[in-house]
């Protein structure tokens, strides 16, 4: 009888074993493999691709998110969010808002107003966030930057309750690719993916390393016809984001307009940048910085930068062809054309 | 072209050039590496059912230009092919894995091609 048992009692471990030992393999012995997915979310092209066990789930869970974050994120939609705060002036915060608004604060501070996300009612005017596009009385834009130099956003990080003051609205078209791109790598992380190269309309992530441990490449656009690249970025776990007025504009009467308007003008960006690019490990506030890099101008910029040189880095391409880099990306930029380096 | 080739054998063995250097005849490379002399190369393969000979020009050291000189594969593949030499154009060598830019939009795109499938009758999902 005792007998019988231990035969018993052996034979279930041994299975138990087996399955367990199954179990470990799929889990972790499983093999690498790298998937790819496209797609059109938040009026742009979208790709994805990582490398890692079940990088298909991993990849698939970072569309979902970014396809739902362009509805929850919209202006123009009647159910999101954001359409209910600047239509009642306050609303809950959810956990995005409230990481978007917190991050909107600190770069509008940070830039003196450069980057703002209560730009919304000159965008709107312009056009800009429907495509009906039109260039605004000059007396309509003078009120709008006055409305915009006293709105104000609060947010109660108690009751996560956001408030905006009379007559604000605000729009985190500026900043929403780079928060889109915060939630991809926070994903992929979460789901063990080492390898992956995110790139949202241009807005660029570099996860990790290649598969064969090598840094990723990634090249910075030129505006002109005349080259291809402005240069080639050598990263990794690093955001590449770039700013320039050559992708969204309209004419009218022969004049260009395009769509990075300086808050404190109401007019497009005249400082004579062509095409900004931050480089930093926070995307969110890469997205940010690029726009108001773009509004303030090479010299405002490099005095930005020397007072937050740890948080960020930027590629900076102005109207007559020359082209600068800050001290802190020098060893892993590279172009065909010279360029500046801007030191501490 | 972009990037200028300093040794045939290894195509990684590659370095970016300033626009100065990329104007130098291919002479002026190091002499301590074999360098590459300009022409045109070409070299066939079997594709699925035929074969395919590609054709590449190399004027000062890099490659300017690459296409087919004959295509006997199944035309089915030829739209595949056509955009694969596209995308070898925009980066000769492999070396970018994604480029950065501003972001261009979709909408006038969409919008368009929406307008055109209502004036067909057509319902979009």
């Amino acid at each position: 009888m005792i007998r019988k048992n231990i035969k018993y009692y052996a034979l279930a471990a041994l299975v138990i074993i087996t399955v367990g030992v199954a179990l470990c393999l799929r889990l972790w012995g499983g093999t690498e493999t790298t998937y790819e997915t496209s797609f059109f979310a938040m009026d742009t092209y979208m790709s994805v691709k990582g490398t890692g066990k079940n990088a298909q789930g991993a990849v698939e869970a970072v569309r979902d998110a970014v396809i739902g974050l362009d509805g929850d994120l919209s202006v123009t939609d009647s159910k999101s969010l954001v359409y209910e705060l600047n239509e009642n002036g306050s609303c809950t915060a959810d956990s995005d808002m409230e990481y978007l608004i917190d991050k909107s604060l600190f770069a509008r501070d940070m830039t003196g107003g450069a980057f703002n996300i209560c730009i919304y009612p000159i965008m709107r005017e312009w056009g800009f966030t429907t495509g009906e596009f039109k260039v605004p009385e000059a007396s309509v834009l003078s009120a709008l930057c006055n409305e915009l130099a006293s709105s104000e956003v609060t947010l109660n990080t108690q009751d996560k309750s956001v408030r905006l003051s009379d007559g604000t609205m605000i729009d985190f078209g500026g900043i929403a690719k780079g928060y889109a791109t915060k939630v991809a790598v926070d994903i992929l992380n979460g789901k063990h993916i080492k390898s992956a190269l995110i790139n949202l309309g241009g807005n660029v992530y570099a996860l990790g390393q290649k598969p064969d441990g090598s840094l990723w490449n990634v090249a910075v656009k030129s505006p002109d016809d005349s080259m291809k690249y402005l240069g080639v970025l050598s990263i990794s776990d690093k955001a590449v984001i770039t700013s320039g007025g050559y992708e969204r504009y309209f004419e009218e009467g022969g004049v260009t307009y395009h769509h990075i308007i300086d808050p404190a003008t109401g007019y497009p960006a005249d400082s004579g940048a062509k095409s900004v690019t931050v480089v930093s490990s926070d995307p969110t506030l890469a997205d940010a910085l690029s726009t108001a890099i773009f509004v303030m101008g090479r010299d405002k910029a490099t005095t930005l930068w020397r007072k937050n040189s740890s948080l960020f880095d930027f590629i900076y391409f102005d109207n007559s062809g020359n082209l600068y880099i800050t001290e802190g990306i020098k060893d892993e930029f590279s172009s065909e054309i010279s360029f500046e380096i801007i030191e501490k | 072209m972009y990037l200028l080739l300093k040794n045939a054998g290894a195509p990684k063995d590659t370095e970016i050039s300033d626009a100065q250097t990329s104007e130098e005849p291919a002479e002026s490379v190091s002499a301590s590496e074999p360098a590459v002399i300009d022409g045109t190369y070409s070299a066939t393969a079997l594709g699925y059912e035929g074969d395919i000979t590609v054709e590449i020009v190399v004027q000062n050291g890099e490659v300017i230009d690459v296409y087919f000189t004959s295509y006997d594969d199944d035309e089915e593949y030829k739209t595949f092919s056509d955009g694969l030499l596209e995308a070898i154009k925009a980066d000769p060598l492999g070396e970018i894995d994604t480029v950065s830019g501003a972001t261009f939009s979709t909408r006038g795109v969409l919008k368009a091609y929406g307008e055109a499938l209502a004036k067909a009758g057509i319902e979009k999902h």
